[in-house]
């Protein structure tokens, strides 16, 4: 932004709408792999009313969240992030609705039921891709920069629980997920855990990724980084795939033990999602 | 945050790590524990009927199969019938895609006799390893 402290009304809304055009775009890159997969459409019709309003509810604080460190615009109090997280949200559920319309996934003549469930789970990825494209590729100027070294530990939980969610929700309908736990054995599962585990570490800490955590970054050794950072992270990651497969209901045949190696399949990809999360934001 | 320097950890944070730790151990105790109780054995399909509804279109019986096995099985064949005696009234079948280990699937079947009226038995008659 240029150094005029006061600009314009008609610049303040051009800005606005510039923004919103960022928060489209990134809408449309994080929303269309879920979008383009026949289960989501059918859950949408099947799923009860309670777990999708769970699912919105869920999704809304978290919004909030990343928009207090990334942000839809630089924001500098909560009342701004709730709007903007809000603005992100609208901005989801219109880019879902236009293109399930484009696709003709959603039609006049099916039940309300239906189209507005469609497009409300459509809407968790669209609006998290939302409020990272406006953090990731908008304009930066110093109050991001500040809002970058705010940070904090609560932050990078945050991110890594966005990460989790934005890369197994594509995953997590698909009867691919029960496949797979169900063939696997004790195990297996046991050493999905202990991969998940070292490869969330590694692509923080070792492995030499642009924007690569210091080693030492508060002067804290090996394990106080791996048990505040990767153990917890990697419990988030399990919480996470925990949620969304309550929501989607597909605990609902399953002994324990099952239940658990479903999430221990899908904490793979979520933990890998809640590594890259640390780096990228 | 570099510049900072050591930045100090609250009791809270050290807190969520335990609690971290607490699944991560917690998940790894179930799953050793299942490993170590594990064996490979045939899956063992057993089906209980949940309810009987008279539908426009016949009998509906809704059934849960559950695995008491020890391996998962898949594209099981569930043969249900109607039998008087020795003779078979009617018979209807449904294929589940897959049930694990120690987990059950809902499904149903549709008669135009009432089974109220007759014995009514239902069985998995094959099945194929995942």
């Amino acid at each position: 932004m240029a150094p005029a402290q006061t600009p314009s009304r008609r610049d303040v809304e051009l800005d606005f709408l510039a923004g919103v055009g960022r928060a489209v775009g990134g809408a449309a890159v994080f929303s269309l792999p879920v979008l383009m997969t026949m289960e989501m459409w059918s859950l949408g019709a099947s799923l009860d009313r309670w777990r999708l309003l769970a699912l919105v509810a869920g999704l809304i604080p978290l919004l909030v969240g990343l928009s207090r460190f990334i942000g839809f615009e630089e924001t500098t109090c909560w009342r701004d992030d709730i709007r903007d997280a809000l603005v992100a949200f609208a901005v989801g559920v219109v880019t879902s609705a236009v293109i399930l319309s484009l696709f003709g996934l959603i039609e006049p003549r099916m039940s309300f039921d239906e189209i507005m469930g469609a497009i409300v789970i459509e809407s968790v990825p669209a609006s998290l891709g939302a409020v990272v494209a406006q953090g990731q590729f908008g304009k930066a100027d110093e109050s991001d920069e500040r809002h970058a070294r705010e940070a904090g530990y609560w932050a990078e939980l945050l991110f890594m629980a966005a990460g989790a969610i934005y890369l197994c929700f594509s995953v997590a309908p698909t009867e691919e997920v029960d496949l797979i736990s169900a063939e696997m054995t004790p195990f297996h599962a046991i050493a999905l855990v202990l991969v998940s585990l070292a490869a969330m570490h590694s692509v923080v800490y070792v492995l030499q990724y642009a924007g690569q955590e210091p080693v030492d970054p508060e002067g804290a050794g090996f394990w106080s980084l791996f048990a505040r950072y990767t153990v917890v992270g990697y419990a988030l990651s399990l919480l996470v795939c925990f949620a969304l497969m309550w929501t989607f209901g597909r605990f609902d045949d399953l002994g324990v033990e099952a239940a658990l190696r479903l999430c221990v399949t899908l904490g793979f990809p979520a933990a890998v999602g809640a590594a890259f999360a640390r780096l990228i934001v | 945050m570099a510049e900072e320097g050591p930045r100090e950890i609250g009791w809270l944070e050290w807190g969520v790590a335990g609690l971290g730790a607490a699944i991560v151990v917690g998940v790894l105790g179930v799953l050793t524990h299942e490993a170590l109780t594990y064996e490979d054995g045939p899956p063992a399909i057993v089906a209980t009927v949940d309810d009987v509804s008279r539908g426009s279109g016949g009998y509906v019986v809704r059934f849960t199969a559950k695995n008491e096995g020890a391996s998962t099985a898949a594209e099981i064949l569930m043969l249900a019938e109607l039998k008087q005696g020795d003779e078979v009234l009617e018979s209807a079948e449904v294929t589940l895609d897959y049930v694990a280990r120690k987990s059950s699937k809902q499904a149903g079947v549709v008669f135009v006799r009432d089974p109220a009226g007759a014995e009514l038995t239902i069985r998995a008659t094959s099945y194929r390893k995942p």
